[in-house]
């Protein structure tokens, strides 16, 4: 293939089917490919992920992707305009849009990381690896599917938490002298899902809104018997007005194991890291940026609960595709992905180097 | 000197960086209400204040 190839990289990876924990032939490729442009400064960690180290200086700036995607292989073409197949979306297009736009940015006297991680789709173990071996960066900007006019500056977080009741067991026919723990289970559900209402009082926004969504429950193990055990997931997600240690507070009580933990982030629109998407995006296309807040999480989730630093997520694609069977992204949005995060990072610099002269 | 403008809510200083754009945010230093530069020209700002700022439910 032709190296430094946009395209020819993306239809390659996309080629190497890469769902969570499955990465280690694409990062081998990912690895490979930067090694052949006479990068020595490449090296791959124990969970797989690959660091580029494209430049030293101040102030430092990481630029991550995934490599993994969900579950679920699609077959991989490209008719001339678009490029289909899982992943297209979510998210090595946006993968490829950052590596592509680190590779021109060696004349910066910034210090740039591009990195791409595993497992983001799973339990994020890639990012977490990260964070043991990387040091603290001043800016962050991860790579998924917003749209080339949108910047998401906020997310949501997560308090993924198993529930666990424990009664006796009794006939069916009896008269029952207590409750049982399918009984214990839906009363600390209302309990849960009343006090959240509480929390939401004059919130008109959903980005705002505390939900707690029962995922996942279980019990009994008889048709004449009452359970005795009984269990159940809620995934509760955490507007920025809260973090996941106040909710655990607030909303919890008795025996629960906390399964999956990231807190929320919200980077103010007029920070410096938005504005230099916002002029990047307008000297690309000459369009206004629109920014967005998300619902759902992402690496950031994680980076943000070791890190106070302004963070974003940009990158081509319809997010509404993102785990669908019509993943597809248009190479045109595509390669002008790449000039917009480009020329945003010069500008990221330049206004840096003109605060401190 | 910098560019500024007054806070409608508090009354403070929201300083207007010099390369500003219109269509971008500004924020109050002491109320945090966010503003949008409506425009810049000849040494004087214009602003609104910012729509809220839109969802998307993925990741």
């Amino acid at each position: 293939m032709n190296y430094q190839d946009p395209v020819a990289f993306l239809l390659e990876i996309l080629k190497i089917y890469s769902p969570s924990t499955k990465e280690s032939q694409v990062s081998n490729f990912i690895y490979n490919y930067l090694k052949n442009l006479n990068s020595n400064d490449v090296y791959q960690d124990n969970a797989n992920n690959v660091i580029l180290k494209v430049k030293e200086g101040s102030p430092k700036i990481y630029m991550i992707g995934h490599m993994d995607t969900v579950p679920g292989e699609l077959p991989v073409f490209y008719d001339g305009k678009n490029i289909y197949g899982r992943g297209a979306v979510d998210a090595k297009s946006a993968l490829s849009v950052l590596l592509h736009a680190a590779l021109n940015l060696k004349d910066l006297p910034c210090g740039i990381k591009f990195i791409a991680v595993t497992d983001e789709e799973r339990l994020s173990e890639g990012m977490k690896e990260i964070l043991k071996h990387e040091e603290k960066p001043d800016y962050s900007i991860f790579g998924e599917p917003t749209g080339i006019n949108n910047v998401a500056i906020s997310y949501k977080g997560r308090l993924l938490v198993k529930l666990y009741f424990k009664t006796n067991p009794y006939h069916s026919s009896s008269p029952l002298e207590e409750k049982t723990a399918f009984e214990l289970m839906i009363e600390e559900i209302n309990n849960i899902q009343n006090k959240v209402r509480g929390l939401n009082e004059n919130v008109t926004s959903y980005f705002d809104s505390v939900t707690a969504q029962v995922v996942k429950c279980g019990c009994g193990d008889s048709t004449n018997k009452t359970p005795a055990e009984a269990f159940t997931y809620i995934d509760i997600r955490v507007p920025p007005r809260f973090n996941t240690f106040d909710l655990e507070r607030i909303l919890l009580h008795g025996q629960y194991f906390v399964e999956d933990r990231l807190e929320p982030f919200s980077t103010s629109p007029s920070n410096e890291l938005p504005r230099a998407f916002f002029r990047g995006i307008y000297s690309v296309l000459k369009e206004k940026a629109t920014f967005v807040k998300k619902l759902g999480t992402c690496d950031g989730n994680v980076l943000r609960s070791y890190y106070d630093i302004p963070i974003i997520a940009y990158g081509p694609g319809d997010s509404k595709l993102s785990h669908t069977d019509q993943e597809r992204i248009s190479v045109s949005e595509y390669l002008t992905a790449i000039k917009v995060v480009e020329r945003s990072i010069r500008e990221l610099c330049k206004n840096r180097q003109k605060n401190i002269n | 000197m910098p560019l500024t403008a007054k806070c409608k809510e508090c009354g403070a200083d929201i300083e207007i960086p010099d390369d500003a754009l219109p269509g971008e945010i500004v924020s109050c230093p002491d109320c945090g209400l966010e503003y949008e530069i409506v425009s810049i020209q000849a040494g004087k700002v214009e602003l609104k204040l910012a729509e809220e700022i839109g969802e998307d439910w993925g990741e």
